[in-house]
């Protein structure tokens, strides 16, 4: 108050801290593709960060093995959020990425390593999928048994490298490279030969596929005998256990035969609807002919009505004098 | 009553005591002149083209003098304005050695860490979150820190340095004490990628008593205290021995006491009530005989 001398001031204002304010996820986060499965996603995700699958095994507290292929069965709440909180995408999205659950859960193909080559390996691919694909990863859709072929592209799968007959281990990948290489020998499987099916055989694989979609939605599933009667369809070993090739021929050779080892013998509507989805191929053509039928009855209806149009009423009355009286 | 105080600091007069002294204790942002250049030279740095060789900056001075405080406002700034983070802190660890190192910038960028052990899995995966993320600028906070250890081990850092401005285009900004300018100016190599932003000591001057005024401003305190005034100023530059942070330690800690006894001003013997030691003559100071 002596000086009365103005200076121009500096602004003074409380600060935030940097560490409170910087975000505190994952560096990179990866969105899901359609179909994608879940350990798919975390190796994509691993890479993506700049880790190896092997040693991301460690960031979720997780021994070596198949440490995520048992993550796609049972996905513990904690490592949910885990994934949730530090890459930005809803614990929802990951968990419908996961096999949880499933009634399709005794039509996965098992976790194991076999290296007899008609015995089944735990994940297939089909290698035209993959070659389109940015960023190539791994659909949910080729852990069941009963598939065999791609409906995108009419080619069979395949559930081995081509050059060294190992199945799929993307889990084991030690370098950054993307799941499309084969870890045992790194083999591009995106140029894999084409493995081919009978038109036949995808024909049935369509409509089981089907069949077994609409069970599963109506919760018939467990107590129905579908799944059974799919797994005993080949007449050696169960269909989980065999390879790509071997259901392959399986099929072809069924869709050869008589079409009724699904519904034989049965009179539920749910035999019912089996034999009406593999007589018509499809759920979605045996759905379209319905309904075409059903307009075609409805046209016929209507002009019926138009012919005779005013008996009704003295008709009524003499029929309510009849109840009445 | 309160025409002293700045416009938002005024409505805490009316708040308890103790919520008046955790106000003025909080950390602060002071925009002196120094810290205004440093911010510029920053901005010019993050918005440059692309260029073949580095560019970066030392912003070197001695402790307590408000660097930290300089490149954390600048981050947040940064993080507030844009949405594509272009800038980070790194917080150099003590350790020596790559490993320690490429540890702290994993950590800087919150990346997973896989493997602990393996110092060729880390420069792997950091070279691939550089490749995705594209950072601009990485201001290393006490990186006096990284040259403490054998000198095949400060070589590695400077080289790695050079690296990720060659491949990235990173510029690095080093922040610490004067032994960062040695370093750095052994080899003219080095020399020529980065240029100096001083943060020196203060000086008693106009801008010295703009800054008590400014610092007066910003304190809830009910009476006008008059920082200015020579008495009080010439007293406090001598406590503080020019350091900012020291200087903004000795008004709090001031404005706590006075907000606390109720006078509700800092003068000369307020000060003096502190028994505050500068910290250059702490060492042979009269206190340590009792402690004995």
């Amino acid at each position: 108050m002596i000086n009365e001398v103005t200076r121009p001031g500096f602004a003074v204002e409380i600060r935030a801290r940097y560490r409170d304010v910087v975000r505190d996820r994952w560096p990179v986060s990866i969105d899901p593709q359609p179909d994608e499965l879940l350990s798919s996603w975390i190796h994509r995700l691993a890479i993506a960060n700049g880790i190896a699958p092997r040693s991301f095994a460690n960031v979720l507290g997780l021994d070596g093995g198949m440490w995520s292929t048992r993550l796609d069965l049972r996905l513990p709440c904690n490592l949910a959020a885990l994934l949730g909180g530090q890459t930005g995408t809803s614990p929802a999205a990951i968990s419908a990425m996961a096999m949880v659950g499933s009634a399709l859960t005794p039509l996965l193909l098992p976790l194991r390593d076999s290296v007899h080559r008609n015995r089944s390996t735990w994940m297939q691919y089909c290698p035209l999928c993959l070659f389109e694909d940015q960023a190539p990863y791994f659909r949910r859709q080729w852990r069941l048994a009963s598939r065999v072929s791609c409906f995108a592209h009419g080619c069979g799968l395949r559930d081995r490298c081509p050059a060294c007959r190992r199945g799929i281990a993307a889990f084991d990948q030690v370098d950054l490279l993307p799941q499309h290489f084969c870890v045992g020998c790194g083999f591009d499987l995106r140029q894999a030969p084409k493995a081919s099916v009978k038109v036949s055989a995808r024909r049935l694989e369509r409509a089981i596929d089907d069949i077994v979609r609409l069970e599963a939605a109506k919760g018939l599933l467990a107590n129905g005998d579908l799944i059974s009667r799919l797994l005993r369809a080949p007449s050696t070993m169960t269909l989980t256990s065999l390879s790509t090739f071997a259901r392959i021929r399986c099929l072809e050779g069924l869709a050869a035969g008589s079409v009724d080892w699904l519904g034989a013998g049965e009179d539920t509507t749910a035999a019912h609807w089996r034999r009406l989805i593999l007589a018509a191929g499809s759920h979605a053509r045996l759905i379209t002919r319905l309904a075409d039928h059903m307009e075609k009855r409805q046209r016929s209806t209507r002009s019926v009505d138009l012919s005779s149009p005013g008996a009704d009423l003295p008709a009524l009355l003499e029929a309510y004098t009849r109840v009445m009286g | 009553m309160a025409d002293h105080l700045l416009e938002h600091v005024r409505p805490y007069l009316g708040r308890s005591v103790e919520d008046r002294v955790a106000y003025m204790r909080a950390a602060r942002w002071i925009g002196h002149h120094t810290a205004i250049e440093a911010h510029r030279r920053l901005a010019e740095l993050v918005s440059r083209p692309p260029v073949l060789r580095t560019r970066g900056l030392m912003l070197v001075g001695p402790y307590a003098n408000g660097k930290t405080m300089i490149a954390e406002r600048f981050a947040v700034e940064h993080l507030k304005t844009v949405e594509q983070q272009r800038v980070w802190v790194v917080q150099t660890r003590e350790g020596a050695g790559l490993a320690h190192f490429y540890g702290s910038i994993l950590q800087a960028l919150r990346a997973p860490v896989g493997n602990g052990r393996d110092v060729n899995r880390k420069a792997e995966q950091i070279d691939h979150l550089f490749d995705s993320l594209k950072p601009r600028l990485l201001i290393f906070d006490e990186f006096h820190n990284a040259l403490r250890g054998r000198s095949r081990d400060v070589e590695a850092v400077l080289a790695f340095l050079r690296r990720i401005g060659r491949q990235f285009d990173i510029s690095p900004v080093l922040i610490g004490e004067v032994a960062i300018y040695d370093f750095i100016n052994e080899t003219s190599e080095m020399a020529s990628r980065f240029e100096l932003v001083a943060v020196p000591r203060w000086e008693y001057g106009e801008e010295f008593l703009a800054l008590l005024d400014s610092l007066e401003g910003a304190l809830p305190l009910a009476c006008c205290s008059d920082l200015s005034d020579e008495k009080l100023a010439r007293e406090i530059f001598r406590l503080s021995e020019g350091l900012i942070g020291e200087i903004v330690a000795i008004v709090t800690t001031a404005a706590a006491a006075a907000a606390r006894a109720g006078t509700e001003r800092i003068t000369r013997a307020v000060i003096d009530e502190l028994d505050y030691i500068p910290v250059s003559k702490r060492r042979r100071a009269p206190v340590r005989d009792c402690l004995l």
